[in-house]
């Protein structure tokens, strides 16, 4: 027994699943926590909003249960509205057909702190819960732009828009630029590139042996069906992780 | 009892527990020795098999191992003494990258998420080190060069890993990362000074703490960037009381300072820490307390007990709650456990123990814990080295 044990622990663990790895939906009650991401970017900006000043940042609210399974459906639907103290820190609207999102622009000097509070209108309930405060700052923009690029194995740029063919494997490559513009070919203690598609039935990415940035992107979705794909890289000397994203997907 | 070889028994060696740490000098000591010419070579670990279940909405199962293993050979060098030591870790293999479920932990980056209630696996190589001790005058009074390509600076307690109060229990405290974390930093030059009983040295090291992937050198924009300051005070051989304290740049978010307090007791078979560490943010200046008392009592040579009470102040951040909490959040721990030793072949004892927990949070938290005073438990198997003896 003592042996089987070992072996089970050294062949690798093996434990319940991470709050992480699922979604679904629930009621207003379940909502317990929410977390705040820059949608374009995908970077975590709970902790603190950095608010460039020459540009808007979109805005996700990402909401959780109690256990930390992400929600993504609320049952009765659910309106945002944020609240800036000061409220001259900057100002929300709402992204038309994204009820989790808005586009945020500072409307104060750069060195300005401030916090933000979330607050969700469930129209089905009639009810309200708010969440916060989180810090925000205005900072100096600039920079950033440009860094990432999509290519395929013809070289064909897909930054922008991502055409599958049912059935067909299409090979993607993740380039990444500095901000002079050249291209960055090596990473100290190298990178992971993970390919999440909206939604997961999409497509499938695999990798492919011994290149690193590169996806065996296959279309699981019936031609037609439209979609997004968010790019995250993992960079392993420091653990920072940059999204790219959402780009549209298309099964022809 | 076996007892580590300090200054009281007129060995150059001080009782090294973790890093350039001190122990008691009657602390037990484990391993193997052997001598090879003029090296002398200690090997020395422990492997836990365990199934971990803790309970509540934000609990989960695992069995896993926790586990390390350490070697250290030293020899005669100029007058002095020359020690190189190295410490591997398993962990990142044997509980994934994620590491074990622990209520209240300190929540750690994972796969581009945040994965929360869990404690994080040790680094695969922990630490890379030589030390070189040298007398001034007479043989009472030394001085002694620390260098670590991953290693522990002068903060904080012996590491919980090497403590002998915590001999038995496999878990991390939940104030380890105001205490002892950085006992795995990378780059790690320490400086000190030490009569048979008083211990001073001062650290420089680099302040961010590992990334989620264990297995390589996390060098990359390293800096000596943070230092701090170490007294120990030995006055029988059964105590150790040290103070410390550090700036820390953990380089991924604000700077802090760090201050430790620890009371080492041992006394024939029952050993006794406690533990006090705050973590003070250079932004906020809040002081965020974390307080530990942890024993292991030898009930013979098959039998033992142990413990651990902890208070921790946790903010928002550190349970991924920000915004959905208060900024700060005080929580305790109780656990108690017990260990039995089936058998013992050649030195190796294999010892099955078992371990509860129970926490207490705030009503605030109640929602994500599911109760007041979620509750887990621990059963394991552990094999490790013997007491060695007195040379």
């Amino acid at each position: 027994m003592v042996t089987a044990l070992i072996a089970a622990t050294v062949s690798g663990s093996c434990g319940g699943p991470l709050p992480t790895s699922s979604a679904a939906t629930g009621t207003p009650a379940a909502i317990a926590q929410v977390r705040l991401f820059d949608e374009e970017r995908g970077t975590d900006l709970t902790v603190h909003t950095g608010l460039p000043d020459d540009r808007s940042v979109r805005l996700e609210v990402r909401l959780y249960a109690p256990d930390g399974h992400r929600l993504t459906d609320i049952v009765g639907g659910v309106v945002l509205t944020l609240q800036f103290t000061p409220e001259s820190l900057a100002t929300a609207l709402p992204v038309p057909g994204r009820p989790l999102q808005a586009v945020i622009t500072p409307t104060a000097r750069v060195g300005t702190s401030g916090s933000q509070t979330v607050s969700l209108y469930f129209p089905g309930t009639g009810a309200t819960k708010s969440f916060g405060p989180f810090h925000v700052q205005v900072q100096p923009g600039g920079g950033g732009q440009g860094e990432f690029r999509l290519f395929d194995a013809f070289n064909a740029d897909f930054t922008a828009h991502v055409p599958l063919v049912s059935s067909d494997t299409t090979r993607l490559e993740v380039r990444l630029y500095d901000s002079t513009g050249a291209r960055r070919t090596s990473f100290p203690g190298g990178a992971e590139v993970t390919f999440h598609f909206d939604s997961d039935s999409l497509a499938t990415a695999k990798p492919i042996a011994g290149l690193p940035f590169w996806k065996a992107v296959t279309p699981t979705a019936a031609g037609g069906t439209e979609g997004s794909l968010l790019v995250s890289i993992l960079f392993l000397a420091d653990s920072t992780t940059k999204t790219y994203g959402p780009i549209q997907v298309l099964v022809h | 009892m076996a007892q580590h070889e300090g200054h009281v028994s007129g060995v150059a060696f001080p009782p090294l527990g973790s890093g350039t740490a001190w122990l008691p000098v009657a602390a037990p000591a484990r391993g193997f020795h052997v001598q090879v010419s003029d090296w002398r070579v200690m090997v020395h670990g422990s492997v836990f098999v365990q199934f971990v279940q803790e309970f509540g909405q934000r609990g989960n199962y695992q069995l896993g191992g926790v586990n390390w293993v350490m070697g250290d050979a030293s020899r005669p060098l100029a007058g002095g003494v020359f020690r190189t030591r190295m410490m591997a870790s398993a962990e990142y293999f044997t509980l994934t990258r994620a590491g074990y479920p622990q209520l209240l932990q300190v929540s750690q980056p994972y796969r581009g998420g945040t994965v929360t209630d869990r404690m994080h696996p040790h680094e695969l190589l922990s630490e890379i080190a030589v030390m070189y001790d040298r007398p001034i005058g007479d043989a009472r009074r030394w001085w002694s060069l620390y260098l670590a390509a991953v290693g522990e600076p002068a903060l904080g307690p012996v590491a919980y890993l090497h403590r002998p109060s915590a001999v038995n229990d496999p878990t991390a405290p939940l104030g380890h990362h105001a205490q002892d974390v950085t006992h795995e930093s990378f780059r790690v030059a320490t400086l000190g000074v030490y009569t048979p009983r008083i211990h001073l040295e001062a650290s420089v090291f680099n302040g961010a703490h590992p990334n989620e992937v264990r297995t390589n050198f996390d060098y990359a924009g390293a800096r000596f960037n943070s230092f701090s300051a170490r007294l120990t005070v030995n006055p029988t051989e059964r105590w150790s009381i040290a103070g410390s304290a550090a700036y820390i740049d953990p380089r991924e978010h604000e700077s802090l300072h760090r201050f430790e307090v620890s009371v080492i007791h041992v006394t024939g078979g029952w050993s006794t820490s406690f533990i006090w560490g705050a973590n003070v943010p250079t932004d906020t200046r809040r002081v965020l307390n974390t307080a530990l008392v942890e024993t292991n009592i030898d009930l013979g040579p098959r039998n033992a007990v142990f413990g651990r009470a902890e208070y921790v102040t946790r903010t928002a951040d550190e349970l991924a709650l920000v915004g959905s909490v208060s900024e700060e959040v005080p929580v305790g721990a109780l656990a108690l456990g017990y260990a039995r030793r089936l058998r013992e072949v050649r030195g190796v004892g294999a010892w099955l123990g078992a371990r509860g927990d129970v926490d207490f949070v705030p009503e605030q938290l109640r929602l994500f814990y599911g109760s007041r005073t979620p509750v887990g438990f621990i059963v394991y198997l552990q094999l490790r080295p013997p007491l060695m003896m007195r040379h």
